[in-house]
């Protein structure tokens, strides 16, 4: 009778085990449904996040660009070119409501100038590293292209990118430095007391330069060395609107088509719309961004010997490019 | 007499002591999952954040593309905010919505019906004439000269439906 009391554990009873196992099941049952909701709605925040940062690192490089665009004698050699590409990567299914959602993939450029800053080749000479330093030299002024890569690139590398949006390079930038006398300026030149416009002979290709643009979305490659890409984030569309003063709206240039502006306008409109690599977050921002025209007391060489170049700038000069992608309805 | 079976070993746990062991794991597990909510409500208040950097920033280059003088253009009944800026969307405090129908300046910002827009009247005033009311030292011309024509303004973003908004301020020069 005393072993039976003095018998080992003996643990779990199977009812026991069952009981607990069924409650476990039930516990799991529960909170893995909520787990996974969290996680995949956390995953997304963090998506959303990043095409934020990405969005507000474009939109701030575009602003602090735009700003520090400098005009020649005549408020000239602002030009804003419309671009529009359908996209076949199934990603951007075409017909959705929203304009920057849809297959059609903006893809658009500005030029401007801006004021050179130091680099080992600076315009300015040996060891000069502003245009204060050695004032012979200040009127020599950078050509920029800020554009969408789809834009960019060559033709024949174009087809892959609108198959696959998120290989695109986000937007691309552009300089070309002016040189010397020899290649021509935008500015007047002291020492010459002449003004000699940027000659698009100089610098026969890729440029979107009056005169120069039919070679325009074939390419801008960095021939003269000053370049580069934002590599951050895929970049489905790069949207630039002008403001027209006269009906106080933003309008779009038709597609394909590209603008001079004399003056500039008086703001621009960035929109884009980015994605993250994944492709399923996309997010459709745009910025306005005032347009330093200054007050239209700018200096004009009466003096010059060149009537052409003293006559008035037609505003908003337009000139259709059509012809350019003949595969690509209008 | 003693008899062995008073020195018997436990035999393990109960279904009681199981339950409550579950109990605890699932309060905890709940308590783990209860953060998660948190850090998404602080990324939604990123979020808004900066979409209220993004448009604050385009009302900013609105008010100087327009050459405005602050004072009296930016003030409620002016021409400009009635002819030029969106009008009161009917809410509580003088919000107007950013224009988004198609051909309107902000058809292309996600989500932009969500937020709402107003300049803080109370805070244009023109400072350099001691403090202005937020105890900043107002700035004046070199030498003891004249205050320089500053208009502090101030662009509040509103996220509706919730208490809470994001304030930009910038100063522009009166007679610009």
């Amino acid at each position: 009778m005393q072993r039976l009391n003095s018998r080992r554990p003996r643990g779990f009873t199977l009812i026991e085990m069952l009981v607990s196992i069924g409650i476990v099941l039930m516990m799991m049952a529960l909170i893995v449904p909520i787990f996974q909701i969290t996680t995949r709605t956390v995953t997304a925040v963090e998506r959303r996040l990043a095409v934020y940062e990405a969005a507000r690192m474009m939109l701030d490089f575009y602003q602090d660009e735009i700003e520090c665009a400098i005009w020649d004698c005549r408020g000239n050699q602002f030009g804003l070119k419309h671009m529009e590409f359908e996209d076949t990567d199934p990603f951007t299914p075409a017909g959705t409501a929203k304009r920057f959602a849809q297959s059609m993939r903006q893809a658009d450029c500005v030029s401007y100038l801006k004021a050179p800053s130091y680099t080992y080749y600076s315009a300015y000479g040996s060891g000069q590293s502003t245009a204060l330093v050695n004032p012979a030299w200040y009127n020599d002024v950078n050509l920029c292209y800020m554009a969408s890569s789809l834009e960019m690139v060559k033709k024949s590398n174009r087809a892959p990118l609108l198959a696959d949006v998120s290989t695109n390079s986000s937007s691309g930038f552009y300089y070309q430095r002016q040189y010397g006398p020899s290649n021509g300026r935008y500015f007047k030149d002291p020492p010459a007391n002449t003004i000699t416009l940027y000659s698009p002979k100089d610098h026969p290709s890729t440029t979107i330069i009056p005169e120069s643009e039919n070679e325009a979305g074939d390419g801008i490659d960095n021939e003269a060395g000053h370049g580069g890409y934002i590599p951050t984030i895929p970049l489905l569309d790069f949207q630039i609107s002008y403001w027209d003063d006269t009906v106080h709206k933003f309008m779009t240039p038709p597609a394909q088509t590209m603008i001079y502006f004399a003056p500039p306008p008086k703001a621009v409109r960035f929109t884009i719309t980015v994605c993250d690599v994944e492709k399923r977050s996309t997010l459709t921002l745009s910025r306005i961004v005032r347009v330093h025209t200054g007050t239209g007391s700018g200096f004009v060489d009466t003096s010059s010997t060149d009537a052409t170049l003293m006559a008035p700038s037609p505003y908003n000069r337009q000139k259709d490019m059509k012809t350019i992608f003949p595969g690509r309805a209008p | 007499m003693r008899t062995k079976a008073r020195n018997v070993l436990p035999r393990g746990l109960t279904l009681m002591e199981v339950l409550i062991a579950m109990f605890v794991f699932l309060v905890g597990i709940i308590g783990a999952l209860a953060v998660l909510p948190v850090g998404i409500s602080n990324a939604t208040r990123v979020i808004f954040q900066d979409a209220a950097i993004h448009l604050s920033s385009s009302k900013f280059a609105e008010f100087r593309r327009d050459n405005v003088n602050p004072l009296a253009d930016l003030a409620d009944g002016s021409g400009y905010m009635g002819l030029r800026q969106e009008p009161p969307n009917g809410n509580t405090g003088g919000w107007r919505d950013f224009a988004h129908v198609p051909g309107d300046t902000y058809e292309f910002f996600d989500d932009i019906e969500r937020y709402e827009w107003r300049v803080d009247q109370d805070l244009l005033k023109p400072v350099g004439q001691g403090q202005d009311e937020l105890g900043n030292v107002a700035p004046v011309e070199g030498g003891g000269g004249a205050a320089l024509d500053l208009a502090r303004v101030t662009i509040v973003i509103h996220l509706k439906g919730v208490k809470r908004e994001h304030r930009f301020t910038q100063y522009i020069m009166n007679n610009n």
